[in-house]
């Protein structure tokens, strides 16, 4: 099976932002709903300053917290390694926003729904390339299969000594003059997640439950008072 | 019958690959999906093979249509230009096409900002008349074409032929004149660079990733990858200077002395290609001499660069050569921006020649040539000799050497005055002299004085908004143009989909405008007419082409041997320029203008998710960056008290912003940048309106000698903490 990755070579990119619209345009999105960001740096004081260019998307994270805290089951990670949206499926009540450690989700609110970059999952289906690696002129954007070695991907994650961002499935050569610390940091799970997932969600299955006995008791109880007041 | 039932389809595959081969034995690739696309039903998914018109570079483009909409723009694979990639601009041309703030129908002015609409014959019509009459009472020289050439320029610069009057005028002044003066005198012609081979390169304000050309792009990335070494010399760190190996902030205006100084260490330290500078140019003496004084020391002084990094430059370039190139630049420091800026781009084109690097690999090179057909003889006939010289007087005894650029930065102040003759009429085509040219409100009052403005355009611009008549033309995605040619290629702007609304081609309107002034005899053929006359040599048809939009035809290399000047050869003395007024060899010239303690240098430039004034209003690239901000170093703006994001008022002698600052380590502390295209004036473009400052509203018409180009750098502004 195929996980698919990508990686962004920084050094190459020259921040045009073909990216960022020719994705925009490819799934018709609303002009302030951008999947890839660019973000440009600037580190040192006049006459000595570099700056730099990082672009951001969503990680296709290895265990989305996303997915884990979706009431839905709209946002799920495919076994391709894609994670998805599934736009009938979502109630855009934006937990899932709040829950993505790199904020690479998208309200929309003509549609009340959250998307995100899907990796261009169709294309990819049909053997082509996510439009913006297809429109970068720069070459800066490599996509493919992380499992296959001989991928064009994996050779050049290994010939460019890029940065996997660790737990997701996005790679960087570093910008040249900027160390690693402009990139996005290593998956973390953030607290609120964890605070949903181990207390919130389980004490809410909690509450649910004795809420559902009770109403379930409290008939059962009737019912016999009932009984009892007949006899 | 027969006919019918061999399809269209087999027919022209089949006469399309013969005619071809048989002629000239190129060869022409057919486009799969095109093919495809025209059996199945309109209703379909559909490519259109056409080209981009969201900047001036024309790549080739797939228009992919679903349902009668472009959903997608993509790069056409076989176009020399995109190879198959876009640029932001290129892909958010959807939102241009369904822009809801478009031009829909003809409409004329009823008054202040008012306009009502107006039936095509009608204002064709009304036009006609108006210019008739103009004509008998002022002559034919009182009508002014202004435009940003493109495509359609030929049959634009055909009605004014037929019309009597030499001022057609086109943008060059406020973008590339000085480079170009400088380029045709000493070489012929104006060479690129060969992007992709290049070893060492250095760009002279050229914001090569800024100012974005698609193709030069793709190659100078790929050469930096192979180790090639950038170097931008800048007053700011602009896109170009964060992507490129090595950033010197010069002080604004003084790179003409950094450029005079690499070549006095280049010819002093014997580094230049001697045998090339034997064969292929003449004054090397002369230029020897000329630059004895300008050493790396003296160019430290005016610059602010030191002088060890200016020789380390000069050596490791001729080490370079002939892989190294300097560029000829475009709009910056040798296009339009100082008051030196032919100097400049003479001095460019000098130290060029010295590294031996013209039409060797890795340096500057002129583009293959094609021979199209002659199109004159459907054309009406032979035009009548223009009446009087240019408005402008480009191409005068006092401009020898402009005269194919103009000077559109002098319009306002030839309205006002009446000689040699009043200009009485002017028509505007796919350009914004209002925020594109210098001092707005002058232009603005200029177009009020006039008896006729008519504005040809996709879009309510700037300009426009002043015209008695405002023509919408149909988009690039809607309509076709004159065949282009690039590199071995030509290649065809067509439809992808019908006109949305009432808007024509850019030819039936000129037509149009031709035949209620009297000129029919010049405008009875169609655009596919002319097509064809101009492929004909190449046995090829409009309609042919259309179906594979990109053919390989053969082309001609350019011969470095025979130069298109008096000797053959590149002139590094060059008697051109003492006839001009100026000097023999480049030579230094101070920037007109010093900013004093409380004031700045004012410089503008371009951004990569914008195209001049013509994207503000594109709702993509309108998100990405909606407002231009003033970059201002720290240490001037914390004695101004300002602060990023901060309102301030920009004050020049003409004219006076509202904008937001960007407090930046990343510009030189003697200037404040604003990037271009921002600004809007107009409301019924409602994304744009009000939105950032417009910088043509700071910038003095100032004409720079020799190229006559719109000095637009050197203006003096003062900053204050607005409100």
């Amino acid at each position: 099976m195929a996980r698919f990755g990508m990686l962004v070579d920084l050094t190459r990119c020259i921040g045009c932002y073909g990216c960022t619209v020719a994705c925009q345009a490819r799934w018709d999105l609303l002009p302030q709903v951008q999947f890839t960001k660019v973000h440009r740096y600037e580190v040192g004081t006049f006459p000595r300053v570099k700056g730099g260019v990082v672009t951001t998307q969503c990680m296709h994270c290895d265990d989305p917290p996303c997915a884990r805290v979706c009431p839905t089951g709209a946002t799920r990670k495919r076994a391709d390694g894609i994670v998805v949206v599934d736009e009938q499926e979502c109630i855009g009540c934006r937990y899932c926003q709040s829950a993505c450690p790199y904020d690479a989700r998208s309200f929309n609110p003509e549609r009340n729904i959250v998307q995100k970059c899907y990796f261009c999952y169709d294309f990819v289906e049909q053997g082509e390339k996510p439009a913006c690696v297809d429109t970068c002129m720069a070459g800066a954007r490599i996509f493919g299969d992380l499992e296959d070695k001989g991928s064009e991907l994996s050779r050049a994650i290994t010939a460019k000594k890029a940065v996997q961002i660790k737990g997701t499935s996005i790679f960087y050569v570093p910008p040249r003059n900027l160390d690693t610390s402009v990139l996005p940091a290593d998956f973390q799970e953030p607290g609120a997640v964890r605070i949903w997932q181990d207390i919130v969600h389980p004490a809410g299955k909690t509450v649910m439950g004795l809420a559902a006995g009770a109403v379930v008791a409290g008939l059962v109880v009737n019912t016999v008072n009932k009984s009892n007041n007949h006899k | 019958m027969l006919e019918q039932r061999i399809s269209r389809r087999t027919f022209l595959k089949g006469s399309l690959v013969a005619g071809a081969l048989a002629t000239f034995g190129g060869k022409l690739v057919p486009l799969e999906q095109a093919e495809a696309a025209e059996a199945t039903s309109p209703a379909a998914s559909q490519v259109v093979p056409t080209i981009c018109e969201m900047c001036g570079v024309k790549c080739g483009i797939l228009a992919h249509v679903r349902e009668g909409r472009v959903w997608r723009l993509t790069g056409n694979p076989r176009d020399p230009q995109s190879s198959g990639r876009l640029c932001a601009r290129g892909n958010a041309g959807t939102k241009t096409l369904y822009d809801p703030d478009r031009l829909k129908g003809p409409m004329k002015r009823v008054g202040d900002g008012k306009f009502q609409p107006i039936g095509w014959e009608q204002a064709f019509k009304e036009i006609g008349a108006k210019l008739q009459e103009l004509k008998g009472r002022y002559g034919p020289q009182t009508l002014v074409w202004l435009a940003h050439p493109e495509l359609i320029s030929p049959l634009e610069k055909h009605f004014m032929a037929a019309f009597g009057s030499p001022n057609y005028t086109g943008h060059g002044p406020t973008c590339y004149s000085s480079r170009n003066v400088a380029f045709e005198q000493m070489y012929g012609g104006v060479p690129g660079v060969d992007y992709r081979n290049v070893r060492y390169y250095i760009a002279f304000g050229r914001n090569l990733t800024g100012g974005i050309k698609n193709p030069d792009i793709q190659k100078i990335v790929a050469a930096r990858a192979e180790g090639a070494h950038l170097v931008a010399v800048d007053p700011r760190l602009s896109d170009f200077a964060f992507f490129a190996d090595e950033w010197l902030p010069i002080r604004p205006g003084t790179d003409l002395a950094l450029v005079l100084a690499l070549i006095n260490v280049i010819i002093n330290e014997n580094l230049y290609d001697a045998a090339f500078v034997a064969e292929r140019t003449v004054g090397f003496a002369e230029l020897k001499a000329g630059v004895a004084t300008y050493t790396p020391e003296w160019a430290a002084k005016i610059t602010g660069i030191d002088a060890a990094t200016i020789t380390r430059l000069a050596r490791e370039l001729a080490a370079a050569k002939p892989a190294a190139a300097v560029d000829p630049g475009w709009h910056a420091v040798t296009g339009s921006q100082y008051y030196n800026s032919v100097q400049a781009a003479r001095a460019v084109a000098a130290l060029n020649a010295l590294l031996g690097n013209l039409g060797a690999r890795g340096g500057l090179a002129f583009p293959p040539g094609i021979k199209l057909g002659d199109p004159s003889s459907i054309m009406g006939p032979k035009p009548p000799a223009a009446a009087g010289p240019r408005w402008d007087g480009a191409g005068s005894e006092k401009w020898p050497l402009n005269k194919a650029h103009g000077m559109i930065q002098v319009f306002p102040e030839r309205v006002k005055e009446d000689k040699p003759y009043p200009l009485k009429a002017v028509v505007i085509q796919h350009l914004n002299p209002v925020r594109s040219s210098t001092d707005s409100g002058a232009f603005i009052e200029a177009l009020k004085q006039l008896e006729l403005v008519v504005a040809i355009d996709i879009q309510m611009n700037d300009t426009a908004y002043y015209a008695h008549y405002v023509l919408p033309e149909a988009t690039y995605l809607e309509r076709y143009d004159p065949l282009m040619t690039a590199g071995n290629k030509v290649v065809l702007r067509q439809p992808a989909v019908e006109p949305l609304f009432d808007t024509r081609g850019a030819e039936e309107i000129i037509a149009g405008l031709a035949k209620a002034a009297g000129l029919s005899a010049y405008f009875n053929f169609t655009l596919e007419q002319y097509n064809d006359a101009l492929l004909a040599p190449l046995g090829l048809t409009q309609a042919q082409l259309a179906r594979v939009g990109v053919a390989e035809v053969e082309a001609q290399q350019p011969d470095y041997t025979k130069l298109k000047t008096p000797s053959g050869k590149i002139e590094l003395a060059c008697q051109a320029f003492v006839k001009a007024g100026s000097t023999l060899t480049p030579a230094w010239e101070p920037p007109l203008v010093e900013p004093g303690e409380d004031e700045f240098r004012f410089i503008q430039g371009h951004v990569p998710m914008h195209t001049h004034t013509t994207t503000d209003n594109n709702a993509y690239l309108h998100a990405i960056m909606p407002e231009n901000e003033l970059w201002v170093h720290p240490s001037r703006a914390g004695k101004l008290g300002i602060k990023t994001g901060d309102l301030v008022e920009v004050a020049s002698r003409v004219g006076k912003v509202k904008v937001k600052a960007r407090v930046t380590e990343g510009i030189h502390p003697e200037a404040v940048f604003l990037a271009h295209g921002f600004g809007c004036g107009v409301p019924l473009r409602k994304l744009a309106y009000n939105k950032g400052a417009n910088d043509s509203a700071l910038i003095p018409v100032i004409t720079a000698p020799v190229s006559g180009a719109a000095a637009q750098c050197e203006t003096l502004v003062t900053v204050r903490k607005a409100g």
